[in-house]
């Protein structure tokens, strides 16, 4: 048996189209966990699951934990698939360490080779990537949001089982939650994104870009720098290995010199176009198109060109 | 015999690189385009224990040796190959290590914990009108008064004069005292410059290096407390040369600094390049200007840390000659500053029109570093004559 | 008073990590070393509540005593240095082993290493010793025998607290992590530093290749802002 879960149905799903691909080249059965009782269940399974386990619950870690571990231990699954969402990518490598053994997190491809699971992720700051296999079951792995399609079949049949597991409270108390500041953004689901990097003088200028950004319906990306040291941006528009990994179809990089880190992070995008008046920037080995030049001319310009 | 540097002296270089990559290497541009360091570096510099380095810990400052002190010059060059916060760092670093030596206990505690705190500026006032590298030379006049110094005349091309009217502080000066004893006649004194009677400085547009200011001072009838006498009446002349014995080296591991920082980036230029579809690197003529360029460069670092050791060795275990220290120390001198400038040109002329532009960032570099040959601490030609001095002997000596 | 332990973990300067021509593998040879970003954080986050609280902090490093002499330098009371050549599974349960055996009162990690960018490290551990974890923390404070942090979530910040002993992972906002001085280096070389060498674990993945990313693109240089323009048109759509 394979188990996916996770706790945002989107991801979800697309975890049940890769997990469908496995489960049929293995022959074996596939189990969706739903932790909450949000009324999508059925949906799981006209997108692959043959079961799903459906759980009162919360997505608490701790609770998550305790209800995958004692599905795991009643139903022995083989491989467990785990949206690498932030409360994915904790409690996987806690459910391993409970088993013992392995995981593998943010796996951007998995395939089965002589009945094993073989894992792809990046390794040594995105710029390479391994390749590796499990020592013992479960096979653990988490898969980030976004990277397979969901599948959609309306044929499908399935069997919804309300489980009622006694798990232990949680020992982290929630006291607040804050909304993120305006229209909470999500870069890493944007189609276009304008990115900002040294190239920018001051704070202020950072309207420059996000007009450039405006009149496209993109969102505002940056590098490491501008939120990192520089503060000018808050997380949420960091693109790159250490802040979001984006796959847009267009990337604009304004004065972005293109390190290593944040090429790694923007891989995926279809079409990246760099506009840095450094012409030695790495970014331009990095970039579909490039345009060499200051960045204060040539934004104001293409923006009025854009307008026109 | 052992070529590498202690644990403790890679971990600080690692972390002054850290600290000027993220403190000062964003500002380069703009201390040169500006022609001064912003405040908040040299804030940052003192807190960070950079500003009068060699200082002891009483007066604020780290006790470093020269070894370290030269480690921290060539890091302060990598991230600002102007020079001009090199230069800041490196006479306060040789200077004040001079007064901690031979200065008055009050005048120390006067005027070493602003230093260190980066509050005020301490330069060295040698060099005048008449001439810079020939020191017996010096007219500037000290004269006893009761309890005061009164000091007249001018010294120019002094470094800081802007920052220490600005900031306060003052010069270590040489000054004549005995006029009828040539060299032996000659005392050091402490000489403070900002709202002092008697003290008029102007400033001098220059080709670079502009974060410091280059300028003159005017001395007339400037009264100093006696305190402010550095070391024995008439004994200037042998701390001065010890001062710039103390100095020059960290003037040398500026240069190497910048040229380092020069030719890395040049590497990696040329490997990215493509002429005719292949990089630069490729060109034999451009792996030959390489190899030569980097082999100029270790050999100078090499006579750097020589020097520095040395240095070191002679104030710690009274090792070495003060003939073999001038010896190895003007050796340094003599080669650091032109070995810089040539490989901060070939990589200039390595970047083709991209290099002649501000934006490179390679120009600020020739031309900081064109300074160090015009003089600064000794012209290249004294450090010769001081080479060939101790090789030949006293009686080829011409002055 | 707070016993801290930081668990830290010492990687190959990654920029300056060069591809084996022909065979794609990385070189490290010869490449630098460096605490990992975000475990500096989390080492400057535990100086931060020993100068506020009082306490000791005990750095726990998979690396050298280079590492352990940075650590020390920056602030650390003591260092424990051991090798680490193992997987997320195997780190876990080294660390497990050694800090079962101490006095503490808090754990700090960094969110992930900047290498291997898996989370695992400081969830897995927290698992093995049994105490809460509260992961992603941009902001912390100790109060009343428990740690409140602000956790740093998809689309929101959560305020969440556990009961000491616990864990926490930071992350890179939550501070800015000091330089050591000259004087603080030298410093350290007084400090306690010990070396242990662990047996070696289980490992629960293992790798079998680690390539270099090919990546091919057009690479090519416009003219001027009209092409630019153009191609930003039809790339939009």
């Amino acid at each position: 048996m394979i188990f996916a879960f996770s706790e945002n149905i989107e991801t979800a799903l697309e975890l049940l189209a890769k997990g469908r691909e496995i489960a049929d080249s293995l022959k074996s059965e596939l189990a969706a966990i739903s932790i909450e009782r949000h009324g999508k269940e059925e949906s799981y399974i006209a997108y692959g699951a043959d079961t799903v386990y459906s759980i009162d619950s919360e997505p608490q870690a701790d609770l998550v934990v305790d209800c995958i571990f004692s599905l795991t231990n009643q139903n022995k699954p083989e491989i467990l698939l785990i949206g690498g969402t932030k409360l994915g990518r904790e409690v996987a490598p806690r459910i391993a360490q409970r088993f013992g053994v392995g995981c593998a997190t943010d796996c951007i491809d998995l395939s089965i080779e002589q009945e094993q699971l073989i894992v792809k992720r990046f390794v040594l700051g995105g710029r390479f990537i391994a390749t590796q296999r499990f020592l013992h079951k479960p096979r653990i792995v988490t898969i980030p949001p976004r990277r397979f399609e969901k599948k959609l079949d309306t044929n499908r049949n399935g069997e919804i089982i309300e489980n009622t597991l006694k798990v232990a409270k949680s020992r982290v108390l929630v006291l607040e939650i804050k909304d993120k500041t305006s229209q909470a953004l999500k870069i890493e689901e944007a189609d276009i994104i304008v990115s900002v990097g040294r190239g920018l003088k001051k704070k202020e200028d950072l309207n420059l870009v996000e007009s450039l950004a405006k009149i496209l319906g993109g969102a505002l990306g940056c590098s490491r720098s501008v939120a990192a040291d520089l503060k000018w941006l808050p997380e949420e528009h960091w693109v790159g290995l250490s802040g979001h990994k984006v796959k847009p179809k267009l990337y604009i990089a304004v004065g972005i010199s293109g390190q290593a880190q944040h090429i790694a992070g923007i891989r995926d995008a279809k079409t990246i176009i760099a506009i840095n008046n450094d012409p030695n920037a790495p970014i331009f080995k990095a970039c579909d198109y490039g345009i060499v030049g200051d960045l204060y001319e040539i934004v104001p310009e293409l923006v009025a060109t854009l307008k026109a | 015999m052992d070529f590498s540097f202690t644990e403790e002296q890679e971990l600080f270089r690692k972390a002054v690189r850290e600290f000027c990559e993220k403190k000062i290497a964003p500002f380069a541009n703009e201390i040169d385009e500006k022609g001064e360091i912003p405040q908040k570096v040299l804030e940052d510099m003192a807190s960070f224990g950079l500003l009068g380095i060699t200082i002891p810990r009483e007066y604020g400052g780290s006790g470093a040796d020269f070894i370290t002190a030269a480690i921290a010059t060539e890091e302060i060059a990598r991230a600002d190959i102007s020079m001009a916060t090199a230069v800041y760092y490196l006479v306060e670093a040789g200077w004040g290590f001079l007064i901690n030596r031979y200065g008055s206990k009050k005048a120390k505690e006067e005027i070493l914990p602003d230093v260190t705190r980066g509050k005020t500026f301490l330069g060295i006032a040698s060099t005048e009108a008449a001439g810079g590298s020939d020191v017996a030379a010096i007219s500037t006049m000290m004269t006893k008064e009761g309890e005061k110094l009164v000091v007249n005349g001018s010294k120019t091309f002094i470094s800081g004069v802007r920052e220490a009217t600005k900031y306060g502080g003052g010069y270590v000066t040489v000054v004549k005292t005995s006029p009828e004893l040539a060299r032996k006649g000659l005392s050091l004194c402490y000489l403070p410059v900002k709202d002092i009677p008697g003290i008029t400085t102007n400033v001098f547009k220059q080709m670079g290096r502009d974060g410091i200011s280059t300028g003159a001072i005017i001395i007339k009838n400037v009264e100093i407390p006696s305190h402010y006498l550095i070391g024995d009446w008439n004994r200037g002349f042998y701390y001065a040369m010890e001062g710039f014995n103390c100095a020059r080296p960290l003037v040398a591991a500026a240069c190497i600094g910048a040229a380092e920082k020069a030719l890395e980036s040049g590497i990696e230029y040329i490997k990215e390049r493509l002429v005719f579809g292949s990089p630069l690197a490729k060109f034999e003529g451009m792996q030959f200007q390489v190899a030569e360029n980097y082999t100029k460069l270790e050999s100078a670092r090499l006579l750097v840390y020589k020097a520095a050791w040395m240095l070191d060795q002679m104030y710690a275990n009274n090792r070495f000659s003060h003939k073999e220290i001038n010896k190895a120390v003007a050796s340094a001198k003599l080669i650091a500053p032109t070995v810089a400038f040539d490989i901060i040109k070939d990589v200039l002329i390595w970047h083709g029109a991209y290099g002649y532009t501000k934006e490179a960032g390679l120009e600020k570099g020739l031309r900081g570093v064109a300074s160090y040959i015009m003089g600064a601490e000794g012209a290249q030609n004294i450090m010769k004559l001081i080479i060939g001095r101790e090789l030949l002997g006293k009686e080829f000596d011409p002055c | 008073m707070v016993d801290i332990i930081v668990c830290i973990k010492q990687i190959f300067d990654l920029g300056q990590i060069k591809v084996d021509a022909t065979s794609k593998r990385p070189i490290t040879e010869g490449v630098a070393r460096k605490i990992s970003d975000f475990d500096k954080n989390a080492l400057e986050e535990t100086l931060r509540i020993k100068e506020k609280h009082g306490g000791t902090v005990l750095a726990l490093i998979g690396g050298t005593k280079e590492a352990a002499k940075e650590a020390l330098a920056m602030g650390a009371d003591e260092a424990v240095i051991y090798s680490a050549d193992t997987d997320s599974l195997g780190t876990a349960t080294i660390l497990a082993e050694i800090i079962q055996k101490m006095k503490y009162d808090l754990i700090l990690c960094g969110e992930a290493s900047v290498d291997e960018f898996s989370f695992q490290t400081g969830p897995r551990l927290a698992q093995a010793l049994g105490i809460p974890v509260l992961t992603y923390a941009r902001k912390m404070e100790i109060k009343d025998n428990e740690v409140i942090v602000e956790r740093n979530l998809e689309t929101r910040y959560e305020v969440a607290k556990a009961r000491l002993p616990a864990l926490v992972t930071v992350t890179k906002e939550i501070n800015e992590p000091r330089i050591p001085t000259l004087l603080q280096i030298l410093g350290a070389s007084k400090k306690k530093l010990t070396e242990i060498s662990p047996a070696k674990p289980e490992s629960g993945v293992e790798t079998l290749s680690i390539t270099a990313i090919e990546m091919k693109r057009k690479e090519v240089i416009l003219k001027d802002i009209k092409e630019l323009a153009r191609v930003v048109i039809s790339e939009k759509s």
